[in-house]
């Protein structure tokens, strides 16, 4: 520990003013105070009123996302293992010939452990796997998510450097935060390309045009995605993307099968299925041979209960499939103090009421109407949006007032979207970006409303 | 205050660009420059729209009655834009049907107006015309940038011709108008870095 | 001495004198080029035509105007494409008398003029519109009765290859306006394109893509059962068994039923059905 200390402290003359590597402050700067806490005290009055400071604040954050990581990680590796075993199954041939495509498999093999199963019996259930099972189902998962973190956080990281840099600013952890939502909010099978891309994006236009951390108006992460949303939409919508598996079978000394095509809730809703009576919900998967003339090789029906969308045994984005994680994950923020519980219950209140106006007011033409509020709350990434990044306090309207209203306004038009335009299977990220530009407007009003009362008041008074 | 007709006519490129600075007629950027020959086009068919319409309310300007100053400017603007529409309709047919109305528009395109009424009522038909012919340059300059990018990442293509590598993946954004006020803004961050003076006061 | 400028008599005269110029110049700049212009419209409509008609975009390309109209006046070697009026309702081809009084209510009254017939035109007419009918929905209110119908010869073999439909519909944003070419015993889709739409570039847009309109190539217009299939464009892949329908656009649902619907709707009865029933006696 001293050790490093002197090392630091002996560089450090290079970084301030006049040393050769002035350039380079930022840089040292973030070591140093990630390593040790800053030294320095503030001169004359202090104007703390809260020993939170941004660190501990954006730190708090990483840690809430904890079990919707953990989630990211076991379900993308559980529902590809699913699939693969069912291919297997449907298909008899032996889960052996499945690959999981490009290096990964290679991966998987390297670390000489038996990742395909042969039927879903083997496999067990995902609220069973057993430890073994669920370990690699976590590794397996893990070689989806992590490479999109380590490609986010290096392309993201080296753009806050430069900015750093040539404005002489220090970097901050508030990165830290965008750089795992962004990777959380992406399908398991994104381009890591587009990662980076859209990454960059993010953070440019998001945060660093209007003057960095703090004076953001958008969500960067959320502004990541809707870049590459609008981008390069085949690769992150529609029914090709949501599973980690590019399974080809060898066969014959050929390749085939490959592309599983498998929808989520939303997509299943928005061409008219239904929840059944008894409370299920049937959606279809298939493989195509593309390599083959695109003729239908597996077909594979799957279907979904209120419960496992809650807790997250379904398709979607890596991080957002669990509600169960995100509310743990609320539970903390609203203790610590950071996510505002008025937000939330405001999303909460919104989203039940339009939904609920919905459900009733269905009709046979717009059979998405009649998607059951209580199933509104648990599909898509409502929950993960509501609790992470609608509550992002730089972005968020700041008065009590206004924090309801932006709830509720983000709730609204969550289910406006996935209601009524047909483009769009999914509306919260709209609905917060949407949200996030109407804010500064909310808090205006708001504290306009504040002063014109208090104005009557004293008039009043003076009489 | 008189300027050298150079400054006229290239002041408003970079010094006092229409769109960077004044941020007019950017209605017409966002919707005509999905493509380069589109943006082009449309480039042209202004600067000849400003340039003529300068010149010919400059001649005029001591004729015209105050009261009806503004409708004699409109009908002036609007019929040579109509002229301009019938000429690319006639000869570049396939460029003016992807224009559509947007031709058209250039009737309210606030920087053919604002020139006519703020600098060719004061001033002679040379320095009017070069003025608008300068203008007009200045919409073109950010227009053919946004058509670049635009076409080049959005279709990978220019002019309609591939010219990025097989791989290469369209990016879908870049042909929705949203893109055009990104590239805008992108342009005016990187001129008011380079021209500080440009940065409004707050 | 000048008089004065705000004076009311000048402000007339001034006022005057540029409505004459402007007047004068404007029409007289519409006149001399309307024949320019009438010609640049019916060649793209051609070209949109023969991109069906079993030329690929490049030789569209390549081909000169005279070219172009030698395709469709009869004096081309290889092809011609004959442009013919047809009754939707009973799928004859309209009696001279009637052609005549068409061509005259849009404006058209000499009789080379068949080409410039825009159909569109009669959509909102209360004699020569109807409202659109039947259990396919193409997103429209109102249609033409009349329309026109391409007749593709080769010369060469002397025998009919191909016919050439307008069709229209509602895709998620806008309306798609195109041509779908069938063979000429009615059995296979030869080509399907679209020269007028405003769909979602890269999702719903990618009907443009030339990939996907070579699917068509060769799909059946009917099922085994002899009837039009329930779906022109399937999500996903179409089966091998399946030899109607085209895979759908990933990504866009919308799009590609309003496309699935507005083949059905065309080819069915309330579009050209009767008129490949009649043929086909």
């Amino acid at each position: 520990m001293k050790f490093l200390r002197e090392q630091l402290d002996s560089v450090e003359p290079h970084f301030l003013k006049g040393g050769k590597l002035e350039k380079l402050y930022p840089l040292y700067e973030a070591k140093d105070t990630f390593l040790f806490s800053p030294g320095e005290t503030a001169e004359g009055n202090t104007h703390v009123r809260d020993s939170l400071d941004l660190k501990r604040m954006m730190i708090t954050v990483v840690l809430a996302l904890g079990p919707c990581i953990l989630m990211a990680l076991y379900n993308t590796g559980y529902q590809a293992n699913l699939v693969i075993a069912e291919v297997a199954t449907e298909a008899n041939v032996p889960a052996e010939s499945l690959q999981l495509g490009g290096w990964r498999s290679w991966v998987m093999d390297l670390v000489g452990v038996k990742y395909r199963f042969d039927t879903v019996e083997e496999l067990g259930s995902f609220y069973t796997p057993g430890l073994a099972n669920f370990l690699l189902c976590v590794l397996h998962g893990a070689l989806y998510f992590f490479p999109v973190y380590i490609v986010c956080m290096a392309a993201g990281g080296i753009v806050e450097l430069i900015f750093s840099i040539v404005r002489g600013h220090e970097i901050n952890e508030g990165f830290l935060v965008s750089g795992i939502l962004f990777p959380l909010t992406l399908p398991p099978t994104i381009p890591l390309w587009q990662v980076a891309v859209g990454i960059v994006f993010g953070v440019v236009v998001g945060k660093e045009i209007f003057g960095g951390t703090g004076r953001n108006f958008l969500n960067p992460a959320l502004t990541a995605r809707a870049f590459l949303y609008f981008a390069y939409a085949p690769d992150i919508s529609g029914g090709n993307v949501w599973t980690a598996v590019n399974s080809k079978v060898l066969q014959d000394g050929a390749y085939k099968f490959d592309g599983y095509s498998g929808a989520t809730a939303l997509n299943a809703f928005a061409d008219g299925a239904k929840v059944s009576d008894a409370g299920v919900l049937q959606m279809t998967g298939k493989f195509s041979d593309s390599l083959n003339g695109g003729e239908v090789a597996v077909q594979l029906s799957n279907s979904m209960t209120w419960f496992d969308a809650f807790i997250g045994n379904c398709h979607g984005s890596m991080g957002e499939t669990s509600v169960l994680a995100c509310l743990l994950g609320a539970g903390l923020l609203i203790f610590m103090g950071i996510g505002s519980w008025r937000i939330m219950t405001g999303c909460l209140a919104g989203a039940i009421g339009l939904s609920l106006i919905f459900y009733l007011f269905q009709s046979e033409s717009m059979p998405i109407l009649g998607i059951p509020p209580w199933w509104h709350l648990v599909v898509g990434g409502f929950a993960f949006g509501t609790v992470f990044m609608a509550t992002d306090p730089v972005s968020a309207a700041m008065t009590d007032h206004g924090k309801w209203i932006y709830g509720v306004l983000i709730g609204a038009t969550t289910i406006m979207v996935r209601s009524i335009n047909p483009a769009f299977p999914e509306g919260i990220m709209l609905a917060i970006l949407f949200g996030n530009t109407l804010a500064p407007l909310i808090d205006f009003y708001v504290v306009q409303a504040n002063i014109n009362r208090r104005q009557k008041r004293v008039s009043d008074d003076a009489e | 205050m008189s300027k050298s007709a150079k400054q006229v006519l290239f002041d408003p490129v970079f010094n006092d660009n229409p769109i960077a600075l004044q941020v007019l007629g950017i209605c017409s950027a966002l919707a005509v420059t999905t493509r380069l020959d589109k943006s082009i086009t449309m480039a042209v068919a202004v600067i000849i729209v400003t340039a003529f319409s300068s010149a010919a309310v400059s001649v005029i300007r001591k004729k015209i009655p105050t009261s009806i100053r503004i409708i004699v400017q409109m009908t002036i603007i609007a019929s040579l834009v109509i002229l301009v529409d019938q000429v690319l309709k006639a000869f570049v047919y396939d460029v003016s049907k992807e224009l559509s109305v947007f031709v058209g528009l250039i009737i309210t395109n606030c920087i053919v107006m604002g020139r006519a009424e703020g600098f060719a009522m004061q001033n002679n038909a040379k320095d009017s015309f070069l003025d608008g012919v300068g203008n007009g340059l200045g919409y073109s300059l950010i227009l053919i940038v946004v058509g670049f990018f635009r076409e080049l990442f959005g279709s990978g293509s220019l002019f309609g011709v591939p010219v990025m590598p097989e791989a290469y993946q369209p990016n879908g954004l870049m042909l929705l108008s949203p893109s055009a006020f990104f590239l805008i803004g992108f342009f005016i961050w990187i001129l008011r870095t380079y021209k500080p003076e440009q940065v409004e006061a707050e | 001495m000048m008089q004065n400028k705000d004076s009311i008599s000048n402000t007339f005269q001034v006022a005057g004198v540029l409505c004459l110029v402007c007047a004068l110049l404007v029409s007289a700049t519409a006149l001399g080029l309307r024949d320019l212009q009438k010609t640049n419209v019916a060649l793209d409509k051609k070209k949109n035509i023969l991109q069906v008609a079993g030329y690929s975009p490049e030789a569209v390309e390549k081909l000169s105007s005279a070219e172009i109209d030698a395709i469709f006046d009869g004096t081309d070697a290889l092809t011609h494409i004959e442009d013919m009026l047809v009754e939707l309702a009973t799928g004859e081809i309209l009696a001279d008398a009637r052609q005549t009084d068409l061509l005259e209510k849009v404006g058209l009254t000499d009789g080379s003029s068949l080409e410039e017939f825009d159909q569109e035109l009669l959509v909102k007419d209360k004699q020569w519109g109807t409202d659109v009918s039947g259990d396919v929905n193409i997103g429209l209110r109102r249609r033409e009765t009349v329309s026109h119908v391409y007749r593709v010869t080769n010369k060469k073999k002397n025998e009919i290859t191909r016919y050439v439909f307008p069709v229209k519909g509602k895709g998620l944003w806008s309306t798609l306006m195109g041509y779908l070419a069938v063979d000429a015993n009615f059995e296979k889709i030869e080509g399907l394109t679209f020269y007028s739409h405003k769909e979602t570039p890269g999702l719903g847009g990618e009907v443009d893509n030339p990939k996907w309109k070579k699917l068509w190539e060769g799909r059946l217009i009917q099922n085994d059962s002899g009837e039009l299939p329930k779906d022109y464009v399937v999500k996903g892949a179409p089966g091998s068994d399946n030899k109607n329908a085209v895979s759908g656009l990933s990504g866009a649902t919308i799009t590609s039923k309003g496309v699935s619907n507005l083949v059905k709707y065309w080819l069915g009865d309330n579009g050209f059905g009767k008129f490949i029933d009649n043929t086909k006696k």
